[in-house]
């Protein structure tokens, strides 16, 4: 099995928001939820960057050391995955994850505990594969048929790549090679305890 | 010397067992995520939807505090002796020194609030949210004004002596603002911010990439050390110190203004999700629901550390095994209490919501419904949502009929 990762080149993210858009579409994330976002630090000035946040499937996940629940589980693709039907919204994994990925219903509709939503890598949840019941608590599951996350798909200039860790990270590698400079793959070590050497 | 159990709010009989001897706070049913403290006044709150006014020296509980449907995720005292609570509701609460009820409640949030903090008059509270937010309270007339501060969740409010507030959010700004929330200075910060605290005129701010950083008000970077690799999470300072902790649990305790290391302690309380600093000592609430406390001068432990009450349950089954997510809000014994759910010891035969001390919502409470080995199974097939609709316990189903039998089966051993 590969090592699903995703990658993102900030030095060619130009925040069209294209991947947050996709992915809203692809799996109907509910109205105040966004299950990716992107962010620009130095807006308008030198230095400016763009970075497209969300779940990035940590190794060494901290949201899944600190549910109280043990909702979390980890697929053979070694993607992050959570069962909606144990979670219990507490929301410590928010302030366990380092990319503030776990999101809240806004207003739930059994007091305020709405369960937890958060990108799933177009992977699904523990439902069947694929199954009416899995599109509608977790979206769609690309993965099983054959297809890499749509954020990545629909990135327009590809500064998010998603797939196997050891190719994307020699995409990458090529890249900085190429053009001569990379400010990192943003969240790679955080994630994976690992940097992309060049 | 015996623990004391000062009078309780209406309705909110707790099991505290406490002991002045142990020097820990024990009486929240649930992690720790909220404290603040004041002379010789600690209030804390918890996933139990219940907030704790502490008598630190005595190791007393003066006053239960419950209004939110849901977590108590921050807490302020004020100096008058009022005190403000928020929730995972998005609600805010100010209650007077004395009484059971709010006497002011703040204009909901759509999110949880994530922080409160106080002008040093005492006039205004300030409360911030996980919807961008930014809440002004007058609390002498109760006049409300809202400024979206960000555009993203807010992790962090305080408050300078000179009246100005620093926020800092998941949208990686810091702004600093007038006490009237007019904008003075922006910055970007490198990285998702997790918390904020005002030491003197320094921010020391906690993120998710395990580092602590201080600001000028600004905004402008001042010392910062990489503490952990793992998320810091909470964070507190006072004008020469300030303690943070990590989602494993380990809390630092640094000097100002250098940022050195003076102490680093594990609790072993699981995560640490709320500081405070009192004089000399630090306070830590963790996901056992204790908050322990600590010595700043020498990092050692002013308390017993003896473990929270802990209930074992596992006699291997499938039952248990499904029995430990049930666990974060119910326990199965008398002395286990009533936690953000009610003790389910003895649920079978009994009506629904019939148990005294606990506060039952009103829905649960005009229903005719007996447990039974069946119908908690059909309560776990349909979902509470449907099966008990108007109850506060999150949506929880078992699809395996194998697994609901399991369940019930246990539940039949462990509450007789």
């Amino acid at each position: 099995m590969a090592r699903m990762k995703f990658l993102c080149d900030a030095d060619r993210c130009i925040e069209c928001n294209a991947c947050v858009t996709a992915c809203k579409n692809e799996h109907e994330v509910p109205w105040g939820i966004n299950r990716r976002r992107v962010v620009t630090i130095n807006d308008g000035l030198p230095g400016e960057r763009s970075v497209s946040m969300a779940c990035m499937h940590c190794t060494d996940a901290p949201c899944a050391a600190v549910c109280p629940v043990n909702c979390f589980y980890t697929t053979d693709d070694a993607v992050v995955l959570h069962n909606k039907d144990t979670c219990i919204g507490c929301g410590y994994c928010f302030f366990a994850c380092p990319f503030g990925a776990p999101q809240y219903p806004q207003v739930g509709n059994f007091g305020t505990r709405g369960k937890m939503d958060k990108c799933t890598y177009c992977s699904g949840g523990p439902e069947a594969d694929m199954s009416q019941a899995e599109y509608v608590k977790y979206g769609a599951n690309r993965l099983a048929e054959g297809k890499l996350p749509i954020c990545a798909e629909m990135c327009s200039t590809k500064a998010l790549l998603a797939g196997d860790g050891d190719i994307i990270a020699e995409i990458y590698r090529e890249r900085v090679v190429t053009r001569g400079y990379g400010s990192g793959a943003w969240g790679w070590r955080t994630a994976y305890g690992d940097t992309v050497t060049v | 010397m015996a623990g004391r159990l000062f009078p309780l709010a209406a309705g909110a009989a707790l099991a505290l067992g406490l002991s002045a001897e142990a020097q820990d706070l024990g009486g929240h049913g649930g992690p720790v995520g909220a404290l603040a403290a004041a002379g010789a006044l600690v209030l804390s709150g918890s996933f139990d939807t219940r907030a704790i006014l502490w008598d630190a020296p005595e190791a007393t509980a003066r006053r239960v505090l419950r209004f939110h449907d849901g977590a108590v995720t921050a807490t302020a005292i004020l100096p008058d002796g009022a005190l403000a609570t928020g929730g995972q509701d998005g609600r805010v609460a100010i209650w007077a020194a004395t009484g059971t009820e709010p006497r002011l409640t703040g204009t909901p949030h759509r999110a949880p609030v994530g922080a409160l903090a106080v002008t040093p008059d005492g006039g205004t509270l300030l409360a911030a949210g996980w919807d961008g937010q930014v809440q002004r309270i007058e609390l002498a007339t109760g006049a409300i004004t809202l400024d979206p501060a960000h555009r993203d969740r807010i992790a962090g409010l305080g408050v300078l002596a000179d009246g100005r507030i620093v926020t800092v959010g998941s949208d990686l700004r810091l702004t600093l603002r007038a006490p009237d929330l007019t904008l003075l200075a922006a910055a970007d910060l490198p990285d998702l911010p997790n918390g904020l605290a005002i030491a003197g005129e320094a921010v020391a701010v906690v993120f998710a990439d395990g580092a602590l950083r201080s600001f000028t008000p600004e905004g402008a970077l001042r010392p910062e050390r990489f503490l952990t690799d793992r998320p810091l999470v909470a964070v507190a300072a006072s004008a020469d110190t300030v303690a943070a902790a990590a989602v494993d649990g380990t809390v630092w305790v640094l000097d100002l203004p250098d940022l050195g290391v003076r102490h680093r302690i594990e609790p072993g309380q699981g995560p640490v999700w709320a500081l405070a600093l009192s004089g000399e000592t630090l306070l830590t609430g963790g996901a056992d629901g204790m908050i322990r406390r600590w010595s700043l001068a020498s990092g050692a432990p002013l308390g017993t550390g003896a473990a929270a009450p802990a209930e074992q349950f596992d006699d291997g089954s499938r039952g248990a095994e499904i029995w430990r997510a049930c666990a974060v809000c119910h326990s199965l014994t008398p002395e286990g209490g009533n936690r953000a759910g009610p003790s389910l010891h003895g649920i079978f035969g009994r009506r629904i919501a019939s148990l005294p001390g606990y506060d039952f919502s009103p829905a649960l409470r005009a229903m005719h419904l007996t447990w039974t080995p069946e119908t908690v199974a059909a309560l776990f097939e349909r979902g509470p949502e449907s099966y008990t609709p108007g109850s506060r316990m999150p949506e929880q189903r078992l699809s395996d009929p194998e697994d609901r039998r399991a369940l019930t089966d246990f539940l039949a051993r462990m509450t007789r």
